[in-house]
């Protein structure tokens, strides 16, 4: 259900954006445009299909316990 | 994207719901209980000298975002890897205050529907705010803000009859330690977040005073905190108000006015969206921004929607319930540490340098 409303959102916006926004865009625009949309799209994939992605958060508090201690 | 620009009460009323936006949803004060009150007043004290920073920085570079003037100051190399550094901060940000929203909504009202469809309602509704540029945000949030803070004002009124002063004693009882780290987290979450702004100054009007805009939106901002603050304080107690949550929205479930007005807790709803919506705007608008500036394009609009799908997918993968969601406040403020006050205060000190050397190369021709 969810993978479907991944399609159902990613599908027609790129349509769209194609259509209508990178028409006339250079092709460094379009490039980027894709591959920022490819991350989201494979992340959102693997989240609808309760594959466990890491979390930027858990990164970030593994980091700063590591350095402040903070548990302690 | 039209390329109008925000006028002084626009970016002002902006920064008021930017830092209104997902504090007031998850509490402002952690920790500390009754003596919340007085991290919001210290915290907003210890944050003048750094919004007179972010203003001299808006002042020394006008009508320049602060990508642009990292590059200036740093050089290109230097620049460009700071700008990747803040894109990602506001990028992440948008993130956390999405999930925020959803985890909310999911939680009090919605808890069979999946975050997902939520998540991607408000991110299309921000996308496409932040398509109409930075002036269109600065309307929006010049109309909601009068809504929102008369709602806070009308909630405060109304629980006056159901409030207790022995739910404020005793007052100052926590250890310095505690109250300092409370401070610290309130400095940076929401105050020091406002850097956001520093990154779409390149759309504010050049007449706009950017000193008054952050320091009259701080003395908003914090009076609509402290009338919150007692207002949950004074209905729930010091330890429901730390165990809850969502602790506005459940104070509000409380007030009672006579016998025909009751659960207006949807009224808070409404107001944490508005704001949300507000706070993910700018935060995006931002992060496209720095895209553009990243890699040398003429606008930021084709990258909205890009930036907006990313924002979604970090925001759904940022945490796994609501309770890592609240403790990550803990770890937050040293994270966002360089990127509000650091990296700032030597964009500062290189600006005020770089500003002298052009003044004396000017006057030497």
């Amino acid at each position: 259900m969810l993978t479907a409303i991944v399609l159902l959102l990613f599908v027609p916006a790129t349509l769209m954006e194609w259509l209508t926004v990178l028409k006339h865009s250079e092709k460094k625009v379009k490039v980027i445009h894709i591959a920022i949309m490819l991350i989201s799209f494979v992340l959102l994939i693997l989240y609808s299909l309760s594959v466990t992605v890491p979390s930027p958060s858990e990164g970030i508090t593994q980091v700063i316990e590591a350095i402040f201690h903070l548990e302690d | 994207m039209k390329n109008e620009k925000a006028t002084f009460s626009q970016v002002m009323f902006s920064i008021v719901l930017f830092n209104f936006g997902s504090s007031v949803v998850i509490g402002i004060t952690g920790g500390v209980e009754q003596d919340g009150w007085f991290t919001i007043l210290l915290a907003s004290l210890l944050v003048i000298p750094l919004f007179l920073v972010y203003g001299r920085i808006i002042r020394l570079f006008p009508q320049k975002d602060l990508f642009q003037v990292l590059e200036l100051i740093f050089g290109k190399i230097a620049g460009k890897v700071l700008t990747v550094l803040y894109i990602w901060y506001a990028v992440y940000l948008s993130a956390l205050v999405l999930r925020n929203f959803s985890e909310f909504i999911q939680v009090s009202t919605m808890p069979e529907t999946p975050q997902l469809p939520i998540l991607i309602l408000m991110v299309l509704t921000t996308v496409y705010l932040v398509r109409s540029s930075m002036s269109s945000i600065g309307k929006w949030s010049l109309v909601m803000s009068a809504f929102v803070l008369a709602i806070v004002a009308l909630t405060f009124v109304a629980s006056i009859p159901d409030i207790r002063l022995e739910n404020f004693m005793p007052v100052l009882n926590h250890t310095p330690a505690k109250i300092a780290r409370s401070t610290f987290e309130v400095f940076s979450f929401p105050y020091t977040e406002t850097v956001i702004f520093l990154g779409l100054a390149g759309s504010f009007q050049k007449k706009a005073n950017p000193y008054k805009m952050f320091l009259y939106s701080l003395i908003i901002t914090t009076v609509t905190f402290l009338l919150v603050f007692i207002r949950n304080l004074s209905l729930l107690g010091a330890t429901i108000m730390s165990l809850n949550y969502f602790p506005s929205f459940s104070a509000a479930r409380i007030i009672q006015v006579g016998d025909f007005l009751a659960r207006i807790e949807s009224s808070i709803s409404t107001n944490f969206q508005f704001a949300g919506i507000v706070k993910t705007a700018c935060c995006l608008l931002a992060a496209s921004k720095g895209m553009a500036s990243l890699f040398d394009l003429d606008h930021c609009r084709p990258i909205v929607l890009p930036m907006g799908m990313l924002a979604l997918a970090l925001g759904a993968i940022a945490y796994k319930n609501t309770m890592d969601m609240i403790a990550f406040l803990a770890y937050y403020p040293y994270y966002a540490f360089p990127f509000q006050v650091a990296i700032p205060l030597a964009v500062w000190v290189g600006g005020e340098i770089y500003a002298k050397k052009h003044k004396h190369r000017e006057l030497s021709t």
